[in-house]
C-alpha cells in the first residue's frame, strides 16, 4: 500500500538529461532535445515506487541557484519556496565540474539531495574516468550513475533518492575562506534572533552577502529585516575593500575553487583522445563551411520529406477518394451526401493525407534535435544573428519554430534580455511550422515538377529564415534599441538519436495532427461547406435547364441526321410506297419505346424489380410490334441491332482514349513511352476496325458528336456549379475582400481559404478541397491537386506566391494566444497580426509581379 | 429529417469553433503544461495551476 506521497524534484543545468530521467520514472511523453532549454515550465508525474507515492517534478534547467532568465526563476522559486521532499540533482557526467556548481548550491540548502550522474557513457567516450564513490563521500550525498536515454540507472536513483529522504545526511560546508566565513557568521549570528526563518541561516548569509535580489525582499518583510539588510550591506561593502572584487564575485569564485578541488579528487581526464564530438565539430562549425552545410542539411531534409512522403501521400489520396467514392454511391442525393461528401471527405480527407510528409518532418527535427546538431545551428546562425541585433541563442526557439510556434514562443523565456526575447517572439511566426507543411505539399505537387519540389519546399524554409532575420535587424534598430547581451551557449556532446524518443515524437505530432484533423480542421469544413452550399436558391444568369435540354435535342437530331439516317437508308427499304411509310411509323414507334425505356430507366440500379417490371413492359410492347408488323418488324430490329452496335463501338473507342489519356498522363508527349502507347492504341483501333468494318466509320462519326455533347453539358454544368458557389455567402465574403488580394493573382477562393486559415494553417487545404468539391460539377471529382491544377487562377507563380502569403501572414490563433500570453500585451499581439499579414502581402505581391515581369 | 440532421452538425460544429476561440483567447485549457486539466473553470492562462 502507498503511504503518503513525497515530493522529487530534478534539478540540474540545461541539457543534462532531466526530461529524459523525468520520461523513464513517470512513464510521460515529454519532449526532449539535445539542446538546453527546452523545458520551461515545471511538469509533473506520479509514480509509486516500493509501495511509495512520488510525486516527480521536472524543473527547467538552471546554472545556479540566482535565477536571472523566467525558466530559471521557475526552477529556483520551486527548490528554495516549495522546498521538495527531495532533490534529485541530476548532473551531465561529460561537463562535470561545471554541474556541480549547481550542486554545491543545492547542499547548500541543506535539503536531502541524490544526484544522477547522467550521461556516464558520453563522459566516458569524452575521456573522464570518475569515481563517483569518492565523489559522494567528498559531497556527502549518495551518487548514481544514469544513462537517460537508454533507461540505464533509474530504479536504483529513486531508491537512492528515496532512501536519502529518511537518513540524515551530512552535506558538506563550503569554506569561503576566512573573509568570507567572517563575515557569513556575522550575518549568522544576528539570523539568530529571527524567528520562522523559511530557510537555512548559512545559505541565507550567503545569499544576503551575493545581494540576491529575491532573498533580499523575503528578508526585508521580516520583523529586524532591515537591520540585517543594513549589516549585509556594511559586510559586502568591506569584503569589496578586503578582496578588491564585489562580493558576489568573490563568493562564486571560490566556490568555483571547492567545485574544482572535489573535481580533481574524483575526476581523471585522458587528455590525449580527441573526441568525436570535436572532431565532427570541427567541421560542422567551421567559421566557412558551417552555414553551407546547414543549408544543406536543411535542402536534404525538404528533398526527403517530399520524396519519400509522396508514395504514402498517394497511397492514403487513393484511400480517401475511394472513400468518398464508397459513401457517394451509398447515399441518395441530397446536403446531407454533399455534406459529407464534399465538405467532410473533400476538406478532412484532403488534410489527412498530408499525414506522411508531417512524420517525416517531425523525424528530421527529431534526428537533428537529438543528435545534438541543432545547437551547432544556432552557433553557425549566430554571425547571422548579430546582424539582426540578436545572438544564436535566439535561433534555438526560432528552430524550434520549424515544429510549432506554440513551444517555440514559450522556448524564448531562455533569453535572459526582455528585447532580445520580444524580437525573437515576433520573428518566430516566419518559421515554417509543420501546419504549413500540407499547403507547401499540394501546391508544390500540383505544380512544380518533382525533380525541383524538395528544393522549391527549401527555398520557402530559407525564405522565412530570411525574413525573419530582417524583421528582427528593422525591430532591433527602431521599436526595440538597446545593446545585444553577448553569446555564451553550450554546445552538447553529440550523441546517436534514442530510437525510442524519435519514434515518440513522430507518433505524438501525428496523434497530434490527426486530431486536430479530427476537431477544428472537421468543424471549419462543415462551416466551409454551408458557407459555399448556401443560399441554394441562386439566379443564374442563363437558363441552364433550357440550354442542356436544347443540347440535347441538337444532339439526337444531328445523331440521327448524320449517323442513323445513312443506316436507315440502307436498311429501312420495303418493297413499296406504302410499306415504306408503314417501316417509318414502325420504326418511330420502336425508337419511342426505346426511348421511354432509357429515360425510365437511367437512375435505377440493375436487378431492381422497378427495371426488371419496365424490361418486361418494354419486351411486352416490342412483342405486340412484332406481332402486328410480322413482316416489317425484322428490318426494324435489324436497324436498331446496329444503332446498338455503333453505340457499343463508339463506347469502345471512348474507352481506349481514355485509357490512353490516364496512361500518358505524365508523360512527355513525343517520348518513346508515350509513342509506344500511342502505337498501342492505334493497333487496338485498326482491330476494332477490323472487326466492324462496316459499322466503324459511323461509329467514330457518333464517338466525335457524343464527345463534343458530353463537353458542352460538361461546361454548362460546370458554368452552373460555378455561379452557384460564386453566389453563396462564402463567395459573396470571398469577392468582398478579392479587391485586396487580386493584385497577388488570388481569387476569392484562395481568399476564403486564407480567411480560414487562421484557425490553423492546415485549414486552408480543406477550404480549399471543400470549395472546389462543391465547385466540381463531377460527382466523382479527381484529387484536390489535378483540380487546382484545372483552375486557370492558378499557375506555378501563382502557387508560390500563395505559399510565401501562408508562410508569412497571421499566426494561427493558437500561437497568438501565447503571443498575447508570454508578451502580456494585446498592442504586441496586434503588432504581429499587423505586421505580418501585411509583410505577407507586400512579399506575394513582389513574387507575383517580379516573376511575371522575368517571364515565369 | 436530412435538413435537420445538416442544420444540427453545422450548428455543433459553429459551437465547437467558438468555444475553442473561447478558450484560447481567455487562455482556459491552454496553460504552458498542456495539460487541460490544470484550466478547468479558469477563465485566465495566468490561473492555471500546472502543478495539479
Amino acid at each position: 500500500m502507498g503511504t503518503a506521497g513525497l515530493t522529487i524534484a530534478l534539478a540540474g543545468n540545461p541539457n543534462s538529461g532531466k526530461t529524459t530521467i523525468f520520461n523513464n520514472i513517470t512513464g510521460a511523453r515529454q519532449h526532449v532535445g539535445n539542446y538546453p532549454g527546452v523545458t520551461v515550465e515545471r511538469r509533473e508525474g506520479a509514480r509509486n515506487f516500493q509501495g511509495q507515492n512520488l510525486v516527480i517534478v521536472d524543473l527547467p534547467g538552471t546554472y545556479s541557484l540566482t535565477a536571472y532568465s523566467l525558466d530559471e526563476i521557475v526552477a529556483r522559486n520551486f527548490i528554495v519556496e516549495e522546498k521538495p521532499d527531495i532533490i534529485v540533482n541530476v548532473l551531465d557526467a561529460g561537463n562535470l565540474e561545471r554541474n556541480l556548481y549547481l550542486a554545491v548550491q543545492l547542499l547548500e540548502l541543506e535539503r536531502p539531495v541524490a544526484l544522477a550522474l547522467n550521461m556516464v557513457d558520453t563522459a566516458d567516450k569524452l575521456g573522464f574516468k570518475i569515481d563517483d564513490k569518492k565523489l559522494g563521500q567528498k559531497l556527502g550525498v549518495p551518487i548514481v550513475r544514469t544513462v537517460g536515454n537508454r533507461n540505464e540507472g533509474t530504479d536504483a536513483l529513486l531508491a537512492a533518492a528515496v532512501n536519502a529522504a529518511s537518513v540524515q545526511q551530512q552535506p558538506i560546508r563550503v569554506d569561503y575562506g576566512d573573509d568570507v566565513e567572517q563575515k557569513i557568521a556575522l550575518l549568522t549570528q544576528e539570523l539568530e534572533t529571527v524567528e520562522d526563518l523559511k530557510y537555512p541561516k548559512r545559505w541565507l548569509a550567503v545569499k544576503l552577502l551575493e545581494n540576491d535580489s529575491a532573498v533580499n525582499e523575503n528578508v526585508a518583510a521580516l520583523q529586524g529585516g532591515t537591520k540585517l539588510l543594513l549589516s549585509a550591506e556594511q559586510a559586502r561593502s568591506a569584503l569589496k575593500t578586503l578582496c578588491g572584487d564585489d562580493a558576489e564575485t568573490v563568493i562564486a569564485d571560490r566556490r568555483y575553487r571547492f567545485v574544482g578541488e572535489v573535481f580533481r579528487d574524483a575526476v581523471v581526464k585522458d587528455d590525449g583522445a580527441e573526441n568525436f564530438s570535436d572532431k565532427v565539430d570541427k567541421v560542422l562549425t567551421n567559421r566557412v563551411l558551417g552555414l553551407p552545410i546547414f543549408l544543406v542539411l536543411m535542402w536534404l531534409l525538404f528533398n526527403f520529406v517530399f520524396t519519400v512522403g509522396a508514395y504514402p501521400q498517394e497511397w492514403i489520396e487513393n484511400g480517401v477518394g475511394l472513400l468518398g467514392k464508397f459513401v457517394g454511391s451509398h447515399m441518395a442525393d441530397g446536403d446531407l451526401k454533399s455534406l459529407i461528401v464534399d465538405g467532410i471527405i473533400g476538406g478532412v480527407g484532403g488534410v489527412i493525407t498530408f499525414l506522411p510528409n508531417i512524420v517525416l518532418l517531425f523525424l528530421g527535427i527529431s534526428i537533428l534535435e537529438d543528435s545534438g546538431y541543432m545547437a551547432r545551428a544556432a552557433f553557425v546562425m549566430d554571425r547571422v544573428m548579430r546582424f539582426a541585433g540578436l545572438h544564436g541563442k535566439s535561433f534555438i526557439p526560432m528552430l524550434m519554430g520549424f515544429g510549432c510556434a506554440v513551444p517555440a514562443i514559450m522556448g524564448t523565456r531562455t533569453l535572459e534580455n526582455p528585447r532580445d526575447r520580444m524580437v525573437t517572439i515576433f520573428v518566430i511566426p516566419l518559421m515554417s511550422c509543420g501546419a504549413r507543411l500540407p499547403v507547401y505539399t499540394l501546391l508544390i505537387s500540383a505544380f512544380f515538377a518533382p525533380d525541383v519540389a524538395g528544393t522549391v519546399l527549401f527555398s520557402l524554409y530559407v525564405l522565412g529564415i530570411v525574413l525573419a532575420v530582417i524583421v528582427a535587424f528593422i525591430i532591433r534598430g527602431s521599436m526595440l534599441k538597446g545593446d545585444s547581451e553577448p553569446f555564451v551557449m553550450e554546445l552538447p556532446p553529440y550523441h546517436m538519436p534514442a530510437l525510442r524518443s524519435v519514434l515518440m515524437h513522430m507518433w505524438e505530432r501525428a496523434v497530434l495532427y490527426l486530431k486536430k484533423a479530427g476537431t477544428i480542421i472537421l468543424a471549419v469544413s462543415i462551416i466551409v461547406w454551408f458557407l459555399t452550399s448556401y443560399p441554394s436558391e441562386v439566379d443564374f444568369t442563363k437558363d441552364y435547364e433550357g440550354l442542356t435540354a436544347a443540347a440535347d435535342t441538337a444532339f439526337t437530331e444531328t445523331v440521327d441526321q448524320k449517323v442513323f439516317a445513312p443506316l436507315a437508308a440502307e436498311l429501312l427499304v420495303a418493297e413499296n410506297a406504302e410499306e415504306q411509310s408503314v417501316l417509318e411509323s414502325l420504326t418511330a414507334e420502336v425508337d419511342d419505346v426505346y426511348a421511354e425505356f432509357e429515360e425510365q430507366t437511367a437512375e435505377l440500379e440493375e436487378g431492381s424489380a422497378e427495371l426488371t417490371a419496365l424490361t418486361t413492359s418494354k419486351d411486352e410492347k416490342l412483342k405486340q410490334l412484332e406481332t402486328d408488323n410480322e413482316k416489317l418488324y425484322p428490318l426494324v430490329a435489324a436497324f436498331m441491332d446496329e444503332k446498338d452496335k455503333i453505340k457499343e463501338v463508339s463506347e469502345q473507342i471512348a474507352a481506349l482514349d481514355t485509357q490512353f489519356e490516364e496512361e500518358s498522363e505524365e508523360l512527355e508527349e513525343g517520348s518513346a513511352e508515350f509513342l509506344a502507347l500511342e502505337t498501342e492504341k492505334d493497333a487496338k483501333l485498326t482491330e476494332l476496325e477490323a472487326e466492324n468494318q462496316k459499322l466503324f466509320p459511323l461509329a467514330v462519326q457518333y464517338h466525335e458528336l457524343q464527345s463534343e455533347h458530353d463537353e458542352q453539358i460538361a461546361q454548362l454544368e460546370q458554368q452552373q456549379a460555378s455561379e452557384k458557389i460564386a453566389g453563396s455567402y462564402a463567395g459573396r465574403l470571398g469577392k468582398m475582400i478579392e479587391p485586396v488580394i487580386a493584385p497577388l493573382g488570388f481569387d476569392w477562393k484562395i481568399g476564403i481559404a486564407l480567411i480560414t486559415g487562421f484557425a490553423a494553417k492546415e485549414v486552408v487545404v480543406s477550404t480549399l478541397g471543400t470549395i472546389y468539391s462543391i465547385g466540381e460539377a463531377d460527382e466523382t471529382s479527381a484529387a484536390l491537386k489535378a483540380t487546382l491544377l484545372a483552375d486557370p487562377t492558378f499557375s506555378p507563380l501563382v502557387a508560390y506566391a500563395l505559399m510565401a502569403f501562408v508562410l508569412i501572414y497571421v499566426p494561427c490563433l493558437t500561437a497568438m494566444a501565447v503571443i498575447k500570453r508570454e508578451t502580456n500585451s494585446w498592442k504586441w499581439t496586434g503588432f504581429v497580426v499587423v505586421y505580418t499579414t501585411a509583410l505577407a502581402w507586400i512579399v506575394s505581391f513582389i513574387i507575383y509581379h517580379g516573376g511575371q515581369a522575368l517571364g515565369f | 429529417m436530412e435538413t435537420l440532421v445538416v442544420a444540427g452538425i453545422g450548428l455543433a460544429a459553429v459551437a465547437f469553433i467558438v468555444y475553442k476561440g473561447w478558450q484560447q483567447v481567455k487562455g482556459s485549457g491552454s496553460c504552458s503544461c498542456g495539460n487541460s486539466d490544470c484550466c478547468k473553470a479558469k477563465t485566465k492562462a495566468e490561473d492555471c495551476d500546472c502543478s495539479k
